[in-house]
């Protein structure tokens, strides 16, 4: 086990920005709520609500209000999830790339770690390590946020929107906590599949990522008329953010889904139940055994 | 005495040429063989099938392991230096430390460590900052801490000075090696290393075409500096290269007992150098050049 610690931290020391990017995102978050923070306490926002704001928070039951706190809360997840798909992306479809192009796995073949060791370290860094970083990050960054915006509203009559409660915030970790590891399964095969796309192309490697995709999708169209690759992979992508109720293409523009039923919306716990999720877990060991094959048995460094 | 490396009938195919034509290989433990031979003669791909680092047809046992299956744990008593090209530009050397540190049980950090501490090099520093030289000297600094059985070397001094490299093979045959070790070196610079080598293995075209130990080599191989006046006698006797020097034949004889040659003048055990220039000359790929 020693070893595959000593392997996920040679990752962070390569990819850099696996915790630099998680890092500004919550010192960005932080600032945005601080700021934030202080223009709701300016007097355009009073101006507007003018003296309504009592009857609007009159009308909050506790339960509400409560809600309204899990939701801050957990507001701070999502971003570092959106930023983390891009960075996880680039990283996968680096680091079995790389190693070949500068021939430094040469000196990692010299030591004694298997190819299924090399390959499962970079997909737990991946989909486990990361996503857990993101989380503890949100937790912290939600806490200073909840704190900065607590102290700004302590003498208005907004106070009420920013009440600390201890039970909600501990489901809303917990529920936070599920979706990041149920994320993590849902994603499995994508990124199985960009760690076997990065241990397969010799050369031109986003180019054929991009453009493969794009090309067999066409040419399906073309031939039978259908569009199953896009269905798949949209699917693939999406559709954990679907489960959420948080549907990033039909979402926008479309109203907020009201704060009553938002924590109901963020459970994605139920795609465990999806066989699809279990069907990508499958396709995933698939592309994983690919990848440490062809990383075994492909000499061209 | 333990066999550290035996093939037999080893072979590698890329494409229509053959990098291996079916080897037979023989290496005992303790000692430093040089494997020698042209460009794409199959010493690299001779050394990658020997670390299991490519695929090959024919039988082949490092340290009684499989090495295609069972890379992993030849691992642990096989180190490697490919070139000084194969760190990473990323690494710092403190972090090289703590992986090998982490990933080997055989590695003594302390030992990195001490070696480093002797050298210019800082812990800081990353690797893409580093001199060649310095690479190297990092890289043999990770080795020397690891209690292997078999050093394989590919090239290990290329592109570096004569300060490096001298320093390089020192440190090695000074702190390393001992009757336990065995070294597998591959060089262009042969003159550098022939007084290190206890064993020679000349490949060619994929195939052995002399194996012996140093020692065995005086016995069987001598070059005799040959008096003007009986260089036509002297050929009678069949060398296997000749060449022209300022006046002076020099031939090659080999299995020919120092009494037979005497009388055509000055005789000498050929340098391993001399003796590679010679069996490449054998070949008819290459120009003859100043062989007669």
């Amino acid at each position: 086990m020693n070893v595959m610690l000593t392997l996920i931290r040679r990752e962070f020391w390569e990819h850099r920005s696996l915790w630099l990017t998680p890092l500004a995102v919550a010192g960005l978050l932080v600032l945005l709520a601080a700021f934030g923070a202080h223009a709701s306490h300016g007097p355009r926002v009073t101006l507007q609500l003018d003296g309504r704001e009592q009857l609007f928070l009159d009308s909050l039951t506790p339960q509400d209000r409560s809600k309204l706190f899990g939701v801050q809360i957990g507001l701070f997840l999502v971003p570092q999830l959106l930023v983390m798909l891009v960075t996880v992306s680039f990283y996968v479809l680096d680091c079995l790339y790389t190693e070949r192009r500068d021939r430094s796995i040469l000196f990692w073949k010299s030591l004694p770690v298997s190819d299924a060791e090399t390959v499962a370290s970079k997909f737990l860094t991946a989909i486990l390590v990361l996503p857990l970083l993101a989380y503890v990050l949100s937790l912290v960054t939600g806490f200073i946020g909840y704190l900065l915006i607590s102290q700004r509203f302590s003498s208005t009559p907004w106070v009420g929107l920013a009440q600390w409660n201890t039970l909600v915030w501990l489901r809303m970790q917990a529920l936070l906590l599920a979706d990041t590891l149920v994320a993590a399964l849902w994603y499995a095969p994508l990124v199985a599949l960009l760690l076997l796309a990065s241990a397969w192309f010799r050369r031109n490697l986003y180019t054929w990522v991009l453009l493969l995709p794009v090309g067999v999708a066409y040419l399906e169209y073309r031939v039978f008329g259908t569009a199953y690759l896009t269905h798949l992979l949209t699917y693939r992508s999406v559709g954990f953010f679907a489960a959420l109720g948080l549907h990033p293409v039909t979402s926008l523009g479309g109203p907020m889904p009201a704060a009553a039923d938002l924590e109901s919306k963020l459970n994605a716990t139920g795609l465990i139940a999806s066989a699809d999720l279990w069907l990508g877990l499958v396709a995933a060991f698939a592309f994983l055994y690919l990848a440490v094959r062809i990383r075994r048995d492909r000499d061209d460094s | 005495m333990t066999t550290i490396i035996e093939a037999r009938g080893l072979r590698k195919r890329y494409g229509d040429t053959a990098a291996l034509a079916g080897i037979d290989l023989r290496i005992e433990a303790g000692r430093i063989v040089g494997l020698i031979g042209p460009n794409g003669a199959g010493k690299t791909t001779a050394l990658k099938a020997i670390l299991g680092l490519t695929s090959y047809e024919g039988e082949l046992k490092v340290l009684g392991l499989d090495p295609r299956r069972e890379r992993n744990a030849l691992m642990r008593d096989v180190c490697f230096i490919a070139d000084v090209a194969v760190l990473p530009k990323w690494l710092r050397v403190k972090q090289a430390i703590e992986y090998v540190a982490g990933v080997h049980p055989k590695f003594d950090r302390i030992r990195a460590e001490e070696f480093l501490a002797r050298t210019d090099i800082r812990p800081r520093a990353r690797v893409g900052e580093l001199s060649k030289g310095m690479v190297t000297q990092l890289h043999l600094a990770l080795i020397l801490a690891i209690d292997a059985r078999l050093l394989v070397l590919d090239e290990p001094t290329l592109g570096l000075d004569i300060l490096y490299r001298r320093a390089f093979y020192d440190t090695i045959l000074n702190d390393y090696f001992d009757k336990e070790r065995t070294i597998l070196v591959t060089t262009h610079q042969i003159e550098e290393i022939e007084n290190l080598l206890t064993d020679v293995i000349f490949l060619q075209r994929g195939q052995v075409t002399l194996a012996s130990s140093v020692e065995g080599l005086g016995a069987r191989y001598v070059q005799v500096v040959v008096r003007p006046d009986r260089v036509a006698s002297a050929r009678a006797f069949a060398p296997f290269y000749e060449r022209e020097i300022f006046g002076q034949h020099v031939m090659l004889f080999e299995g020919r007992p120092a009494a037979e040659l005497q009388g055509f003048g000055e005789l000498r055990t050929p340098s391993i150098a001399d003796l590679f220039v010679a069996k490449m000359q054998d070949s008819p790929a290459l120009p003859r050049g100043a062989a007669s």
